[in-house]
Order: C-alpha cells, then structure tokens, then sequence
C-alpha cells in the first residue's frame, strides 16, 4: 500500500479566518508593468508566463499574464502560510493515521545536542493533548560529537524518559563519536544517503596533541558502549570497532542478521585491526545496524511502515532550534561581550561594563547548556558565575563611589 | 540521429545567405522577417506541434529545417517518422530554383561565435532542441566560486530557460520545479577548472559539503539537470562533481588531489584514526548520495589514502573491487588491474604526484569504472553525449548567469586586496589602519575616529563575503571589541582635551 503523508488537512476554527477568502489569506502578488497588483494564487508558471486565480467577492477568475507584462512577483512561500494558519486552525488527524514528530539533533553534543534541551522538547510533545500527540518521536541527527560528559545524560533521557513515551526513531545525517554514542540508544535507525555513524574514539586535547582516553577512562567508556548497544539491541562488537582499534569481521546467520567476532573469524571484513569504524550509508544497512535509507520525511514514513501519517508537534523542534541559536549565539559573542566588559572596566565606566555582563546573562538565560559548558573562552556561565561577577563590580563601583567623595 | 551543429545566434555581417534571412542592419531585418513571414514552411509533428521555418534539407528518413524562433534562427532535424505532414512554402521553391542549398550556405563555421546570443524565456524553442548553459567553476574553490553566487547562479539560469514553474503544494506551500516536459533538453554545464587551496587537502572537502547542497537542491528539489565537466576538480573540488549522477570529463580532465589522509597527524594513532574515519564517512557520502553507491566508497578510499589498495576487474562490463593486495588473497594479478597499491616498502611511488599511491581519475578511468558518462573536449562532443537525438544551442558567456559569477570572483579579488592579513600581502584596509596615527600625529581624535571606520569598513566586507572569511562571526567579534576599545579611547581623549 502507498504511504501518504497526510498534509494539512486544516479546518478553520477561528471566525476571524473564516471572514477571510482564501486568496486574501494566502495570497501570490503578481506586479504588472502598468502598476497593477494582482493578488490570488499563482497555479502555474511556464516561460514565464504565469496563470493566477484571482478571487473578487465569490467569483474566482483565472489570468494568463505574459512575461513582458510582469514587473515582479511575490510568492507566500512554505513557511510563512504555515505560520498565518497554524495559530488559527486546528490540525484534522484521519482516524488510522499515526502522528509523527521530528525533533532534529545538530552541532556539538554537550552545549548544543543537549540531554535538557531534548527533554524540554520531549515533554511539551509528552504534554500535546491526546489528539495530536505524537506516537512517533524522530530524532534527526547531524553532529560531528562533542562532549563525553553529555552522553550519559543523553542515554538516560532517551532511554528511561523518550523511549516510554513514544517509539523512538533515530534518522542520521551524520553522528560522529558522541552523536554514535547517542543514536545508538534507539533500536530504529534509519539513514540519509549520505549519513554515517561511528568513528566513536574518546579522547583529549593535551599540551603534546591529542591524547586517545586510556586505563580506567577507556574501560568505562567501553563499558558505556556496551550499555547504549544493548539499549538499542545492536551488537557491542560493532561499537567497540568505532572506539578502539580491533579488527571486526562478521558471517551471516542464515536469516538476515550477522555474527560478529572481534577477530579474523568472521566471512567478512568489517573494519581491520588498524582502522575505526565509521560506517556509511549502504555499510550500516548491510549490517543491520539501519533499516534503510530515506532522505525525505515520506521516505522515511514508508520504510518506518506508515501506510498513512500527519506531522505533528512542530513547536518542539522550533524549540530545539531557538535553544541551539541562542547557544551560537552565546559561543560566537560570550568572548566579544566579555571583552567589551573588561574595556569598559579599565575605562572605569562600571555601568557600562554591567551592560555587557548582563547582555551575556540573557543569552545564557536562553541557553542553560552553557551553564555546563561555557561560552567561547568562558568558563561555565552559572549563577554562581554571574554573582561572583556581578559582585566585583559592585565593589568597583564602590571603591569609585568612595574615591569620588573622597 | 543528430544533426550538426546549430547556433541559436545572429550571421555575422557579410555572410552571405541566398535566403536573405540574415542582415546586419535591425531595419533590414524587420523587413527580412516580413519576408519569413511569407514564405516558410510549416512541419506538423504526430505530437500535435506545428514548426515553422525553412526546409534545408530532405531526405528520405528525416527533415532539416531552419527554424525561426522570435529573432533567432536554428536548425532542427525531424524523423518523418515523427511527421504528420508538410506544408512547403515559397522560400523552399526559390531555394530549389536557385539550385543552392540552403545547408550549404549555413555554414556554422561562419558564424561569429561573440554573435551568439541566447535572450531568454522570451524565446520559443523547438522541444527537441538541448539548450546548455555552460558555466565554468575557476579559481580557488570556495573563494572565487561558492554558495551565493551559485545560488544566483541558478536563479539567472531559471531566468534564461524560462522553465520553472510553481507548484502550490497540498499544504499551501510553494515550490518551484523546472517543467518536466524541457527538464531534459535545459541543462546547466558546470565546467569544473578549480581547486581548493592546496594547503586544506582533504579538508577542502567540508568546503564542499558547504557548496554542495545548492547544486543538490536545483537537482532534487527542483529537478534541473545539472551535469558536470571536468577539466581539474581539484582537493575539496574533488568532491562536488558526485553530487549529479551525469559527469562528463575532458580528455586531459582530472579529478583528485585529495590523497594525503594517511599523514593526518594531531599526536596519537588512533585519534587521527579516527579523524580519518569520520571524513571518509563525509566522503562517501557525497558519492552514495549522487547515485555512485557501488563504485564511490571504493574509488574515494583509495583516491583519499595512499595505503590503501584498490585494484579492479570486469565481469559482464562491470567493475569488481578488491581493496587488498590480490597477492595476499592468493587471486595473482592476472585478473586484476591496479589501480592504487599500498605506497609501501616497493610500492612506494617515487614521486607523490605520479604513480599509483593515490587514486587520481583521470578520463579513461572514470570512464571505465562508470564514473564519467563520457568523454568531450568541446561542447559539440558534449552535446552528443548530452542528447543524442537533440540539436543543441548553448551560451558559455555574457548571460546574468556568467556575470554573477564573474561578478563574484572580483569582488572577492577586491575583497582580498582590502582585508587580506598575510604579513606579506597585508589588506589595504589594515595597512591604512595602522599607519592612520602616523598621519594624524597631531590629531588624535581623528586618527581614531578613522581607525573605527576603517575597521568598520573591514568588517562590512567579511559580512558581505562571509561564507568565504568568517563563517563562525569570530572575526567581526573581534572587530567589534577592536572598535568599542577605540570609542573607549575617544571618549577618554574628549575628556582630556583632545591629548593623547
């Protein structure tokens, strides 16, 4: 059977819409040359010609507009139609129709793919009222890693918190190390056509370069990827071979699956002994590590068995997206902002340098990961940060006050 | 069949015509084209299209027109098998009179090829005719060539063919896709001569992973045909051309230089293992995404890392890889050709840029192991690779799409000059900056005052070319603690007086 996305399928709740026509609300504008505005939907385009439905009182008219008799056109592009309608309608869900969330993980693990970001996300999906919230919960992923610190924050989220909510569904662009440790807590993982997961080693930037985690460090984090494999049913050999060098061969068993042996036992070479694992797209499917390759959202649904599906609780990924933006903007300005303070600071302009420090504090306010990790050069930016801070220029402040009256 | 050349463009002045079509004068035209008017034949196709021109030529198996499309003229060759019926005009009797044919007097090496001249939607073309724009990617890749102006690019190429239509979809949205019915015959050419800066190697490719999503959007979203040419993809440029599964190379084209994975280096084994792996993910993905899935992980690998083996053999046309010493796996090398060794020991090739350590693809090998769809040096060759049952016009210089990118790869040249830091070449902007106090001595207001603009003028330009100079923002950050120490300093300087 065909899977059909279901795409809104709107009915108008709000009267303010409904005393609206439908080409007033969603209107193309077709600028003629003699100064006249067309305004309606444009159904078609070929050589530049365009034909526009243009709607006046109950009566809608098609036009045929040659290329020489158009000045400009404006189209109501994808996004903002669907910000004019989604406050003001309500979303028909056909019975039978499973619902659908995507909540995208990008950039560093740590500040940006965050364990408490993801949670927020998760439990205004959690919160939807039952109509419409989802039973599917995708994560899209696409991040080069980032800290160890957050993927056992991350394991516990996914496994103990989003996982009993909803079927989980991973949908990787790219998850490189940390993002690997992530994705693999879900038992659904799908690929894009250019996606690849592995390449999982745990390591540190050290004054001599880079140093590869070793000794009792290495033994939990090994361990960690035993735990997150069994999470999501797949074989721990496969994640050892994207943490450490060890050659991974494997023999299929006869009903689609594979055995895996850490040595040459194996019919197959998956990764040799002086190599780490990152697998591609055709790799992790061959290996049953992804279910198949989708790039689009009707792709995935169709190989996810969806026969008929709807999008819902978009807000949640908005919401993952405006944290992320905050946290770039927190990474690309924490220094700049910091900079300025202290400029001002030497100046003796105290005010002024407060203006600054709390310029920072409202990004940190909108992005909390930086309060673990810290914004550009700065270190953490807690509340116990910002006090201490807040504090010293206090007694600055002060001290000038004194060095006044004095 | 395909007929021969056909230039979508005006005779130059003096050549001589029988049919008097061609004239250098706009007036002398005008009056030409009454006489079009008069005398064409009209060709009725099966499909239901009515052509109308000038016969050249008849055979028993096809028609050669001229075609006369607003004021352009192209020749067009039908299968009578695809023809209703013809209706002969006077111009056909005249020329048959005359005893001269007009193939003969159209003779496309005449034409001045600075004549050509391609307007635009506003032209109608016959449906069978392959239309090329051809633009070539020179320079540095991803500074000379890069997202916005191939963006802009592309918008100008929708201008040119006139062929993108909206699509309102079910949800109210709108997308723009190329109509299906000339999504064959309209094709845009990226004829590829750059490089990325040597000095990035393999890392060129995130550059590419930048660039690419704009060719992969105009394929898969809004399905144009865009083909690749290569001449040199150089470094990160190496990997652009496998987004489009239609690659076509030059003779003497080469697409590589990317083989220095093996020397990642950042102080431990398996960390630069690891680094190794991950950007061989990216790679391969380029290729799988393309629709290389079978030959592009192999051919990246071995094009990427001198130890790695690749050596291939044919069974039913088709290439087989082994990446092993076949040696080790007890095959001999009858079978096999090598195309990469291990770089090892013997195997070491002695010069890096020749031999067999690092997979280069040249045209043979693309060719061979299914990369390229065939080989051209000029655009009549490509054309017949393109559409071989198709006649062809083309344009390669001086439409919106060729002045973008030109327009592009000076500024950015301007940009350079203005706010390069290499010690050696400093920006004219920095040099102005730091010598400003030197020509202000005695008024430090204003040698301050022009050093916040002229930092301000530095930072105009980053924003403008950002995706080449600052894509993190971190230098315009810094600017900007630059210019508030600077204002600091006036203020300071108010305050005292005006004295330093």
């Amino acid at each position: 059977m065909a899977t059909n996305r279901i795409l809104a399928a709107f009915a108008i709740a709000a009267s303010s819409v409904l005393a609206m026509s439908p080409a007033q609300a969603l209107a193309d504008k077709v600028t003629l040359n003699d100064g006249r505005v067309l305004e309606g939907e444009i159904t078609r385009e070929v050589r530049g010609m365009v034909w526009i439905e243009v709607t006046q009182g109950t009566i809608t008219t098609e036009m045929t507009i040659a290329p020489d008799q158009i000045k400009s056109i404006e189209y109501i592009e994808g996004d903002k139609v669907e910000e004019e309608i989604e406050p003001e309608t309500e979303l028909v869900i056909p019975p039978g129709a499973t619902k659908v969330a995507f909540i995208t993980l990008e950039e560093m693990v740590g500040p940006y793919l965050n364990a408490d970001a993801l949670m927020r996300s998760a439990e205004y999906l959690d919160e939807l009222p039952t109509e419409i919230r989802p039973d599917v919960l995708v994560l899209r992923v696409n991040s080069g890693g980032g800290a160890l610190l957050e993927v056992e924050p991350l394991m516990d989220t996914i496994q103990d918190e989003i996982k009993p909510m909803f079927r989980t569904v991973g949908w990787i662009e790219s998850a490189i190390s940390a993002a690997s440790l992530t994705i693999f807590n879900c038992e659904e993982i799908y690929m894009t056509k250019e996606g690849n997961v592995g390449g999982t080693v745990a390591y540190s930037m050290q004054s001599g370069g880079a140093k590869a985690m070793d000794g009792e460090g290495l033994e939990f984090v090994l361990e960690m990827g035993e735990q997150i494999s069994a999470n999501g049913g797949y074989d721990p050999l496969i994640m050892r071979a994207m943490q450490i060098f060890t050659t991974l061969t494997a023999t299929p068993d006869g009903n689609g699956g594979w055995i895996f042996f850490e040595g040459d036992e194996g019919e197959v070479m998956v990764s040799p002994e002086d190599r780490i694992l990152t697998f591609n797209a055709i790799d992790s499917e061959r290996f049953n590590v992804s279910l198949g390759t989708a790039d689009t959202k009707d792709e995935l649904a169709k190989l996810m068995g969806l026969t008929e599906w709807v999008e819902v609780g978009q807000k949640a990924d908005e919401m993952m997206v405006e944290f992320r933006e905050s946290v770039k903007e927190g990474q690309a300005r924490g220094g700049e902002l910091w900079s300025k303070m202290n400029i001002y600071i030497e100046a003796g302009q105290i005010n002024k340098a407060k203006r600054f420090l709390r310029e920072l504090k409202s990004i940190a306010r909108r992005a909390p990961s930086l309060a673990k990790y810290g914004a550009g050069p700065l270190p953490p930016l807690t509340d116990d940060f910002f006090r201490n801070v807040e504090q010293q220029l206090d007694d600055m402040a002060r001290q000038q006050r004194r060095g006044r009256g004095g | 069949m395909r007929t021969n050349v056909v230039w979508a463009g005006v005779l130059a002045a003096g050549v001589a015509f029988s049919g008097g079509f061609f004239s250098p004068t706009p007036l002398a035209h005008a009056d030409d084209s009454k006489q079009v008017e008069s005398s064409q034949d009209t060709v009725i196709l099966r499909s239901g299209r009515i052509v109308s021109g000038q016969i050249l030529e008849e055979t028993d198996t096809e028609v050669t027109m001229l075609v006369v499309m607003g004021s352009l003229k192209a020749r067009t060759t039908y299968a009578k098998k695809d023809i209703l019926e013809i209706e002969r005009g006077s111009a056909s009797d005249a020329m048959a009179k005359d005893g001269e044919t007009m193939a003969e007097a159209f003779d496309p090496a005449a034409l001045n090829k600075k004549d050509v001249e391609w307007q635009g939607p506003g032209d109608s073309y016959d449906p069978g005719t392959l239309r090329l724009l051809i633009v070539e990617l020179e320079e540095t890749f991803g500074v000379q060539s890069s997202e916005s102006p191939l963006e802009e690019m592309f918008e100008e190429a929708d201008k040119l063919f006139g062929d993108v239509q909206s699509m309102r979809r079910p949800d109210g949205t709108v997308k723009r896709v190329v109509d299906p019915l000339t999504a064959e015959q309209n094709v845009v050419v990226i004829k590829m001569n750059t490089q990325t800066n040597p000095q990035q190697g393999f890392d060129g490719m995130w550059r590419a992973e930048t660039i690419a999503p704009v060719v992969e959007h105009e394929i898969v979203e809004k399905g144009r045909r865009v083909v690749f040419w290569i001449e040199n993809a150089g470094g990160g440029a190496s990997f652009l051309p496998w987004v489009s599964d239609e690659i076509y190379f030059m003779r003497d084209g080469i697409m590589g230089g990317i083989g220095s994975l093996q020397d990642f280096d950042i102080g431990d084994e398996m960390v630069n293992e690891k680094q190794i792996s991950l950007r061989l993910g990216h790679a391969e993905g380029f290729a799988i995404k393309g629709g290389y899935g079978k030959i592009g992980p192999p051919i990246i690998r071995a094009m990427a890392r001198a130890d790695n083996w690749l050596c291939v053999r044919f069974e039913g046309g088709e290439p087989m890889f082994l990446e092993a010493d076949p040696k080790v796996r007890n095959e001999g090398y009858s079978d096999w050709v090598v195309l990469t060794d291990n770089g090892e020991g013997e195997n070491e090739d002695e010069f890096s840029f020749k031999g067999n350590d690092v997979l280069n693809i040249n045209a043979d090998w693309a060719s061979k192991l299914g990369l390229s769809d065939g080989t051209a040096d000029d655009v009549d060759e490509l054309a017949d690779l393109l559409g071989e049952p198709f006649d062809y016009v083309y344009v390669e210089e001086d439409t919106g799409a060729h002045k973008v990118l030109e327009r592009w790869a000076e500024s950015i040249e301007t940009a350079i000059d203005m706010i390069s830091q290499n010690p050696n070449t400093p920006g004219k902007l920095w040099v102005e900056y730091r010598s400003v106090p030197n020509d202000f001595p005695d008024d430090p207001r204003r040698a301050i005052g022009v050093q916040i603009r002229t930092l301000k003028q530095i930072r105009s330009v980053l924003s403008r070319f950002e995706e080449v100079f600052d894509s993190s923002g971190a230098q315009r950050a810094q600017l900007d603690v630059m210019i508030e120490q600077h204002k600091v300093e006036l203020q300071q300087l108010s305050r005292r007086g005006g004295r330093r």
